[in-house]
């Protein structure tokens, strides 16, 4: 479970305010859309779940923890909890689709005998088992986005973050990255998604976090993307 | 730490090594230069107080007793020398012993001593004595001359002392220099790693998002500076030693007869120690500065 209690962020280098008291909480189990237009905060939403930035006040609490005043040493577990996939994929280039993934495992520090049974596994999930051996660069932009799912879920994270994950992909293997999703989503992982594709969002009838010059536009259960751009 | 982790960082450290292998080598090339002026250092430094400490095993201090003393009050006067704090070594010749041993001395001319005999004995009973610390030589001296019943404190420790307060000036200066070259070393490996660090600086970023803690990042660059830092200590120790023992077998064939080399068995015990001391420190301290900025995600 996530909850964001009166969340504000404030960029110390320009002042800007990018989030001002912001308040939600995102059950588990559950698939959320986070939308608004470029500059919103959306962004600065995802980093701090992140915990890449800090609130300036306000607290965000993560599966009963307060992780406001977290120690730094104690950040990479709280991302061991989450799995992240981006926009830009951020595969590395000189490692195959299998080493993509179990780097992930390696980092954390997993047996061999983990690895070995774990990443087939999460390869075959999002369809990838035959390509184990390729390389990034001779995978579609689609697949090395399914890479980067097999990545971020190999380690059973409880929430994966998905930050833009279809922004350079065309509309149709973008709703085959987003079917992906929700089907990680209905084995029990919550999603959480921002996202500028109006298409999927209107499509899917999730909830819908609309984010607009730092403040919550609206929170709807089954909701649509609502702006033209 | 995990063993599974180790595989993993003794495995990303020497590709790192190899995969930048002429920055690598670079390095290897600067820490063996900065090691050996260290090293001549070294040995210089120890070389110096090893002919200071020959030298001024020669010390003493000698000391003549008033002619009117009794025997319990020249017993009395050695007790209060060995008394006194940095005196290692008290020995007594009597007057009739001086006397023999000039007449020795004199040899066949010995007779010329011959009316000095007994009551006519114009020498003194002397103590020679030795110290712990010639720096503090003057005071010691000081302190005899206070004792009752000493005529005269002769004392060769002027010269002595300039020797000393060289070798230490030496020694100090070395320990600056010494620190200077390190100093420099850590900035030098630190530029290599940091141009490893650059080239995976997408990884690091990804490592970071996967939860790796920063000691799982750093351990690899850290064993990548102290492969690099090992191997260049290594090329060193081999070059001083070769080529002290080149200088120590060209003052032999020389015949300098005042000059004492430390031998080499006293020597590469502490070579090997400090150098590669050095050489991993400068690589792990080097390591560290160059992965720090980039762990901050």
């Amino acid at each position: 479970m996530i909850i964001f209690n009166n969340v504000s962020k404030v960029y110390d280098d320009n002042g800007a305010k990018a989030l001002e008291d912001i308040s939600f909480c995102i059950e588990r189990g559950e698939f959320v859309f986070i939308v608004g237009p470029s500059g919103a905060g959306k962004s600065t939403l995802i980093k701090l779940l992140m915990h890449e930035e800090t609130p300036t006040s306000g607290e965000v609490i993560i599966n009963n923890v307060n992780v406001t005043g977290l120690k730094r040493k104690d950040i990479p577990y709280l991302r061991r909890n989450m799995g992240v996939v981006f926009q830009d994929f951020r595969l590395l280039p000189k490692k195959t689709v299998y080493e993509n993934v179990s780097f992930a495992m390696e980092i954390i520090g997993a047996s061999r005998r983990d690895i070995r049974r774990q990443v087939p596994n999460v390869l075959s999930m999002v369809g990838l088992s035959h390509k184990a051996k390729s390389y990034p660069s001779q995978l579609s932009g689609g697949e090395q986005q399914r890479v980067a799912v097999a990545r971020a879920l190999v380690n059973n994270p409880a929430f994966l973050i998905a930050d833009e994950p279809t922004g350079n992909l065309n509309p149709k293997t973008a709703m085959e990255i987003v079917e992906l999703l929700n089907e990680v989503n209905k084995r029990g992982t919550t999603v959480i998604m921002a996202t500028h594709a109006k298409d999927i969002v209107d499509q899917m009838k999730k909830r819908v976090i609309a984010i607009e010059d730092g403040v919550i536009a609206r929170d709807e259960a089954r909701g649509v993307y609502g702006y033209e751009d | 730490m995990k063993i599974n982790s180790m595989k993993y960082f003794a495995k990303e450290a020497t590709r790192n090594v190899f995969s930048n292998g002429w920055m690598s080598l670079a390095s290897i090339f600067t820490v063996v230069a900065s090691l050996l002026v260290f090293g001549v250092f070294l040995i210089l430094t120890m070389n110096l107080n090893y002919m200071v400490t020959q030298v001024a095993g020669d010390y003493e201090i000698t000391l003549t007793v008033d002619t009117s003393l009794s025997k319990e009050e020249i017993d009395a006067l050695e007790g209060s020398l060995r008394g006194i704090e940095n005196i290692s070594g008290v020995t007594f010749e009597s007057k009739e012993e001086r006397l023999e041993l000039l007449r020795q001395q004199f040899g066949d001319n010995a007779a010329l001593l011959d009316r000095y005999q007994n009551e006519k004995n114009p020498l003194r009973h002397w103590f020679k004595v030795t110290c712990e610390d010639l720096t503090k030589s003057d005071q010691t001296v000081e302190q005899i001359k206070g004792l009752t019943g000493v005529v005269r404190v002769i004392s060769n420790g002027e010269t002595i002392r300039k020797l000393t307060s060289v070798s230490e000036y030496i020694s100090n200066i070395s320990i600056w220099i010494m620190l200077a070259l390190g100093i420099v070393s850590i900035f030098i490996i630190s530029n290599t790693i940091k141009l490893a660090v650059f080239s995976r600086r997408k990884e690091i970023n990804i490592m970071k998002f996967v939860g790796a803690t920063d000691w799982f990042i750093r351990w690899p660059f850290i064993i990548e500076g102290v492969i690099i830092g090992l191997a260049g200590a290594a090329f060193s120790v081999l070059f001083v030693s070769l080529g002290y023992q080149g200088v120590m077998s060209m003052f032999a064939s020389l015949d300098i007869g005042f000059v004492q080399f430390m031998p080499f068995g006293n020597i590469i015990g502490w070579l090997l120690l400090s150098l590669i001391g050095m050489g991993v420190v400068m690589g792990a301290v080097g390591s560290l500065i160059a992965v720090r900025k980039h762990l901050k995600v």
